[in-house]
């Protein structure tokens, strides 16, 4: 039985056309999200790997080689199974760096444009073959289906078919971060395909030709060679050396890199296809040797390579064959689309971009798009040339395996990318070269010799021959030995580049030192402008949005730190466009760095932290300790209910704490790395002026915010250097505390305010007897006038009046003084010291409660104050309140005020009871009284002191039981200037 | 303070690799391929290996780059 060509065709074609409308409908969001991201959709989008070397050509090594074939898939479990040490950091670094090739990859690690060029050309060279091999499956499948030379037209049409693919679905976006899910969807599709088919006709071969595992369990025991024949290879050289090639070519092939990293939706998915890839692999390959067997069992009378058509075509079904053949379908189509996108890519970062940089009038955003698009279709072309210049003996195994050679010299590179620091760029280029030079005698030059390109072997297979190795484990361990060897050598005899050196403290994760340098631009704009003359003036301005954006950050971003932050993410972005290396490039030129500008402490603490709780899960031992000793230090600062904020030596800020956020409206993220003067208004003024001063300590500073007063302590204390390497320390930072005193300034006013109403209350009495008096006098005066006619006597009764009523305004006035008294210790005026002296003695002589009692006074002329008179009044009146509460009838109160050089004092002393030494300092306590209920609130004393203390005065008492009391009240006559008085009128 | 949230996930993964290769490449396979077993057995094997994975899998929740 065969199939018509035609049929063949048509059926490849419709499979093709269904492919097209899955990528289509899963770009366009018919189907859904989820699946395109679910982790399985990425596994087996990874299924890539098996290519129609598996699903043609393993029965045909099988069949040679026995259990060999397995080495390919067992070599990728290893791989997969070593992920945590293995791909996880490499998906790390291509998504944080936005590299989307190996090439790039290596280009970024060994900052080298030539890497990217050596790496693409050896890339595109071992990797042509592969492709030529999957259009030679294709069309060998149709020979085999048809029993008919299928025309080079067909191969023709699938290669064009397949460019129509790449370029419509492969290059929608051309930022690495936009993922191309309709080629990831049909791609797993297509794996899910080669599966399902290959299942099928596995359990055809079982129970259509064995008749079950009872039937194939006879066969093998009336066969028993066949048995010897899968397991006898295993112990022979080429297997450990298979086993290495596929561990390599997992994740090194340019479609591997691409599936695996490149188009990656979500790091989860790679944790999944940890296992589910082996899993994969392994049912793919679990019905190999029964194909086998079956074909054997069949007599098929065809190259092994084809049993799973021959099969099919034999004895199967119609449908099954035609199923067969979309499997190759499936399997080539898969590994040429995805091969020659990923090639695309390098080809154009490494090999045009830097040869033909286009002028910046153009849109850069097309010609990129434009120039993959191109490059898709070479690459494609390319293979089918090869295919078509190749003679037909190589088996499809072996044009694989030549692949595999090829990529595994890439890694000694990535082993040293990932683990070894001291690698150069010396040592790869040197070492892959060597690697090339006997990859191209061992492997590539045997090939071109059978293909009739060369005309001599050079004896090679006599060479291998006499090594008593296979072939593949000879090439293998041969370009390895002299790639590896190479490599390390050079490296140690050579040194690295600054370049180099920063690039490989990314690449193995184990830096702490954070971005060295300071950007000459001084804001974003500066940024747009400088990039404009490279990137065109369109595609600087999306770069450097897209970078704001990445970052969060405000278009007028001004801080060192965050414009260096800018600068990497550009960086970063245009990598995934342009290359790491012209992107390193261009932002090196457009941006400049003054490089010997100093780290920031501020910069330093951020990385140091961002690096840490990124990577806090692998730390182990002391390190998690010392982290969590770190954590729970900065949880207290973070979480004190006092604001906290500490700049480093160079007045940036390093820390701003949960409550200092709370009390200033900003956030700590907008903060870090600003400088004190740049904090927004009122705080600027405020806590650079206090930085600046000399003093250590600001009690109860009045601060205008949004309009309203509020008070504020303030503390300050200089920090020694805490040695984080790079800070650049030379004197230390300063902490700073402030403690938000609104609130209990509000309830001490409210105290104040309070008390000096209880005191006008007691005064009451006293005030309305001395009005009484001259009000009586003015009845009397006003009375007498109704009958006299006296000018003279008339005129001096109305002087008498006046006088009375002047008398009463003098009395009011004092009273209404006193009561009004101000709240803000700011209310500041300049009076003498007489005066308050005599407008306290005067209201004391008021009230009759103290008609007993003799108040004298003594003050100096022209002593002037400055402060809150309201306050200072109130103090006198309290203590000579006190005094005499304490005396008897008949004794005297003495005020006695003298000045000094820069002070004056005044006494007030009584000849009272005297206060008991064990109740001098309790006195002072808000709310205690020695008085009977009703007659003190006991916040007289306390009130004082508090007064005092905030005019930089003192008080102290020195009482004797039985003799009296002295209250000795110190207040400076020029007080200190205050350095923020301003502040509380903004 | 809290301890780090799977910390060996990359260890299990070293002994799993180096399983794999203990039972695929090394005098271990003279067993497996010389004494005569089932046809499956190295997929049995491989598969051993696979549930390994799985379990790395289910460990490795929250050590995500």
């Amino acid at each position: 039985m065969s199939h018509e060509l035609a049929t063949l065709f048509g059926a490849g074609l419709v499979y093709l056309v269904s492919l097209f409308l899955i990528a289509y409908a899963t770009d366009r969001g018919y189907l859904p999200d989820k699946w395109a991201s679910h982790p399985l959709t990425y596994t087996l989008s990874i299924g890539v790997y098996a290519t129609s070397w598996t699903y043609y050509g393993s029965v045909g090594y099988a069949a040679h080689n026995g259990l060999l074939f397995l080495t390919i898939y067992i070599g990728a479990t290893l791989a997969f199974v070593l992920s945590p040490v293995l791909l996880r950091p490499m998906l790390k670094l291509s998504r944080e760096y936005q590299l989307t090739s190996l090439a790039d990859m290596l280009a970024f690690r060994y900052r080298s444009q030539a890497v990217g060029v050596l790496v693409t050309l050896f890339m595109l060279l071992g990797t042509l073959p592969y492709i030529a091999l999957q259009v030679r499956a294709v069309t060998e499948s149709l020979r085999v289906l048809s029993n008919e030379v299928p025309p080079n037209t067909i191969a023709l049409v699938f290669c064009a078919t397949l460019i129509l693919f790449g370029v419509l679905f492969g290059t929608r976006h051309i930022s690495p971060r936009d993922k191309h899910r309709g080629l990831v969807v049909a791609i797993a599709f297509e794996s899910l395909v080669k599966l399902v088919v290959l299942l099928m006709i596995g359990g055809y071969a079982l129970f259509g030709v064995f008749g079950g595992l009872g039937g194939l369990d006879n066969w093998l025991q009336r066969h028993p060679e066949a048995l010897d024949a899968l397991y006898a290879p295993v112990n022979q050289s080429p297997w450990f050396a298979l086993v290495f090639l596929s561990f390599a070519a997992a994740f090194l092939l340019p479609r591997q890199f691409h599936m695996i990293f490149a188009e990656n939706l979500d790091p989860r998915g790679l944790r999944t296809a940890t296992w589910a890839l082996p899993a994969f692999l392994l049912l793919l390959n679990l019905p190999i040797p029964v194909i086998l067997w079956a074909g054997q069992q069949m007599a098929l009378g065809i190259n092994p390579d084809y049993y799973v058509l021959g099969i099919t075509i034999s004895h199967g079904p119609t449908w099954l064959s035609l199923l067969a053949f979309i499997g190759g379908l499936s399997a080539a189509s898969a590994m040429v689309i995805v091969t020659s996108i990923a090639l695309a890519s390098m080809t154009l970062n490494h090999l045009l971009l830097p040869a033909s940089y286009p002028d910046p009038e153009m849109n850069l955003y097309r010609w990129i798009l434009w120039g993959r698009r191109l490059m898709i279709g070479l690459i494609i072309m390319a293979g089918y040339g090869f295919y078509a210049g190749l003679q037909h003996s190589q088996s499809l195994v072996e044009l694989g395996l030549i692949s595999f050679v090829a990529v595994a010299q890439f890694l000694p590179g990535v082993v040293g990318l990932l683990y070894w620091r001291r690698a150069t760029r010396a040592g790869f280029i040197t070492g892959l070269l060597g690697g090339i030079a006997v990859w191209s005698a061992l492997l590539l030059a045997p090939l071109l010799h059978s293909s009739g390109v060369l005309i001599t072997d050079m004896g090679i297979p006599q060479l291998v021959a006499a090594s008593g190795l296979n072939k593949w484990a000879f090439a293998t361990f041969t370009t390895l030995i002299v790639n590896g060897g190479l490599f390390l050598l050079v490296s140690l005899i050579t040194r690295q580049s600054p370049g180099e050196i920063d690039a490989a403290r990314a690449c193995c994760a184990e830096t702490t030192v954070p971005l060295s340098g300071v950007v000459a631009a001084s804001s974003p704009a500066e940024f747009r402008a400088g990039l404009a003359g490279t990137l065109g003036a369109e595609m600087a301005n999306r770069e450097v949005d897209q970078a704001l954006n990445d970052l969060g950050m405000r278009p007028n971003e001004h801080r060192t730190t965050e414009l260096r932050r800018l600068r990497e993410r550009i960086e970063r972005n245009l990598s995934g466009l342009l290359g790491p290396q012209l992107a390193h490039i261009i932002v090196t030129r457009r941006l400049e760095l003054d490089s010997e500008a100093k780290t920031a402490l501020a910069d330093s603490v951020r990385y140091v932290e961002d690096r840490l709780e990124a990577s806090r899960s692998q730390l182990k031992g002391l390190s998690v300790e010392l982290d969590n000793l770190r954590r729970l230090h900065r949880q207290i600062l973070q979480d004190l209910p006092l604001g906290v904020c500490a700049t480093d030596n160079h007045g940036k800020i390093v820390l701003w704490n949960l409550a200092l956020e709370v009390m200033t409206g900003v956030e700590a993220r907008h903060m870090i790395g600003t400088d004190l003067n740049q904090l927004p208004h009122p705080w600027d003024g405020l806590m650079a002026g206090f930085a600046r001063t000399a003093e250590d300590h600001i009690y109860r500073m009045e601060v205008a915010v949004a309009g309203k007063p509020r008070w504020y302590n303030l503390h300050k204390s200089a920090y020694a250097d805490p040695g984080i390497e790079g800070a650049g320390f030379s004197r230390p930072g300063v902490v700073m505390l402030i403690e938000d005193l609104t609130d209990l300034g509000t309830l001490e006013a409210e105290l104040e305010h309070n008390n000096r109403l209880a005191s006008v209350g007691r005064l009451a009495a006293g005030v309305a007897h001395e009005i009484g008096n001259p009000v009586t006098g003015i009845a009397s005066l006003a009375q007498n006038l109704r009958h006299e006619d006296d000018p003279e006597v008339m005129r001096q009764s109305i002087e008498d009046i006046i006088d009375q009523t002047r008398r009463i305004s003098d009395i009011l006035g004092t009273l209404k003084s006193f009561s009004r008294g101000s709240r803000h210790l700011q209310q500041r005026e300049a009076f003498t010291l007489r005066e308050i002296v005599e407008e306290s003695v005067h209201l004391l002589r008021l009230t009759h409660e103290h008609d007993g009692i003799r108040f004298d006074a003594s003050c100096p002329d022209e002593v002037a104050l400055t402060g809150n008179r309201q306050q200072l009044s109130q103090v006198l009146v309290n203590l000579l309140s006190n005094a005499a509460d304490a005396s008897k009838s008949g004794d005297r109160v003495d005020l006695l005020a003298r000045a000094t050089d820069n002070q004056v004092v005044i006494e007030v002393m009584d000849q009272g009871q005297g206060i008991p030494e064990e109740l001098q300092e309790t006195i002072f306590e808000p709310f205690y009284t020695t008085k009977p209920t009703g007659k003190g609130t006991g916040l007289g004393l306390s009130l004082a002191f508090k007064i005092l203390e905030d005019h930089n005065g003192s008080l102290r008492i020195d009482s004797q039981p039985g003799i009296g009391t002295r209250v000795i009240v110190t207040l400076p006559i020029e007080e200190t200037e205050q350095p923020y008085e301003s502040l509380a009128h903004h | 303070m809290r301890p780090p949230r799977f910390p060996i996930s990359k260890e299990v993964a070293v002994i799993l690799g180096a399983l794999l290769l203990l039972l695929f490449v090394s005098p271990v396979t003279d067993w497996w391929a010389g004494a005569g077993l089932y046809w499956a057995t190295p997929y049995g094997l491989w598969l051993l290996v696979i549930l390994g994975a799985v379990l790395i899998h289910r460990r490795s929740d929250a050590d995500e780059p």
